[in-house]
C-alpha cells in the first residue's frame, strides 16, 4: 500500500513557512514522578538565565515517571546541564542523556489542526527519504521537528515536496 | 505576583490519550502507524513523539473520542520488529492550549506551577511554534482554568 507522500497526484498541503535552526541539542531527562514539582523552578532558572528553549515535550512513561525533553541551543548546553543536574539531584532520583548537533524544523500553519494528515505526509515523507525523526511535536497551528542535523537539508527537501509555502 | 500576557487560551474536551509504548522502527514505523489514521480520517489534536538517544521513543496522540474506537481499530494488530504495539488509552482527557507572546521559560514555568496549585497531573505536553498544550483528566481542566488566572492574563 501507498503511503500518503508516495502519491504524485495527491496536492500539497499549504503552509505560512518552514524554518529550520540548526545548531540544537537534546537533553532527555527521566525523572520520577513524584519530582514533577520541581518543574516550574528548573524553567524559572531558563528564564533568570535568559536562556530560551526551542521546544519542549513531556509525557508519563509505563510506571508513572516522567520523561522530559529540552530542545535549546547547542551554546547553552554547558549551563543546561550543569543546572539539571545539580537543581534535581539526578543521581539519586533520575537520569540525563543528551543529544548534540540537532536540528530544528518548524511547519508553520495555518489552521493544521483542522487539517487531518498533516503529521502522516510529514512523517511518510521523511521515512521514504530516510530522515530520522528524534522528536516531533504537532498541534493546532504548528508542527515542530528535530532531526540530526546532517539530515537538515533532506528533511527540508523533503517536506518541500508535500507542502508548499505561498509566493511573498 | 506579575501575571504574564498571553494572546490566548483555548480548552478542547472530549478527548483521550492514546500512547503507542516504546515503539520500534524509527521514522518508518511512525509514519506506518500516522498513514492509516490520516487515510482514515482520524483529526489528531495532539502528536507528540519522544523518547531519548538510547530507548525507543513513546507517541502520545490526543484523538476525539468520537474517533477512539475506529483509532485503536486501527491500530490493532500491528507489529513492529516482531513485536504487537504496546497501547494505552487514558480518558477520559482534556486538552489546554496557551498561545504565549513569548518568554518561553517563564511561561511554561507558571503553566506548570498552575497544574501544580490546581493538582492535577499533566499527562502530556508539548510545546510548539505558537502554542503550549497539555492533556490531562478531563474533570479536572476546570480547576487548571481557574489556576491559570492567577499566572496568566488576555492581553488588551
Amino acid at each position: 500500500m501507498n503511503s500518503p507522500a508516495d502519491s504524485p497526484s495527491m496536492a500539497k498541503i499549504q503552509l505560512h513557512n518552514i524554518l529550520c535552526a540548526g545548531e540544537q541539542a537534546l537533553i532527555t531527562l527521566r525523572l520520577d514522578g513524584h519530582r514533577a514539582g520541581f518543574l516550574p523552578s528548573i524553567f524559572y532558572a531558563f528564564r533568570e538565565e535568559g536562556i530560551p528553549l526551542s521546544f519542549i515535550l513531556l509525557s508519563l512513561d509505563q510506571k508513572g515517571g516522567l520523561i522530559l525533553n529540552l530542545i535549546l541551543r547547542s551554546e547553552d548546553l554547558g549551563w543546561a546541564r550543569a543546572a539539571l543536574r545539580e537543581g534535581l539531584d539526578l543521581s539519586s532520583i533520575g537520569m540525563m542523556e543528551i543529544r548534540e548537533q540537532a536540528a530544528l524544523i518548524t511547519l508553520y500553519g495555518p489552521h493544521l489542526g483542522e487539517k487531518p494528515g498533516v503529521a502522516a505526509r510529514m512523517t511518510s515523507s521523511l521515512a521514504k527519504d530516510e530522515v530520522e525523526v528524534l522528536a516531533l511535536s504537532a498541534s493546532i497551528n504548528s508542527c515542530l521537528i528535530l532531526v540530526p542535523g546532517e539530515s537538515s537539508s533532506r528533511a527540508l527537501q523533503s517536506l518541500r515536496r508535500v507542502f508548499e509555502i505561498p509566493p511573498g | 505576583m506579575k501575571k504574564i500576557q498571553i494572546a490566548g487560551l483555548r480548552q478542547a474536551l472530549h478527548l483521550s490519550q492514546i500512547e503507542i509504548l516504546s515503539l520500534p522502527g524509527g521514522t518508518r514505523a511512525l509514519a506506518r502507524v500516522l498513514d492509516p489514521l490520516a487515510e482514515s480520517g482520524i483529526n489528531l489534536e495532539f502528536v507528540a513523539f519522544h523518547g531519548g538517544p538510547k530507548v525507543s521513543p513513546d507517541l502520545i496522540l490526543g484523538v476525539h473520542r468520537n474517533q477512539v474506537v475506529a483509532t485503536l481499530g486501527l491500530l490493532k494488530g500491528k507489529t513492529e520488529e516482531g513485536r504487537a504495539l504496546e497501547i494505552r488509552c487514558r480518558e477520559p482527557a482534556g486538552m489546554i492550549s496557551l498561545f504565549p507572546h513569548g518568554n518561553r521559560p517563564a511561561v511554561v514555568g507558571d503553566f506548570l506551577a498552575a497544574f501544580r496549585e490546581a493538582e492535577v497531573d499533566i499527562w502530556a505536553l508539548g510545546f510548539s511554534l505558537s502554542a503550549l498544550s497539555a492533556l490531562g483528566e478531563e474533570s479536572r481542566i476546570p480547576r487548571v482554568l481557574v489556576a491559570l488566572k492567577d499566572f496568566f492574563e488576555l492581553a488588551g
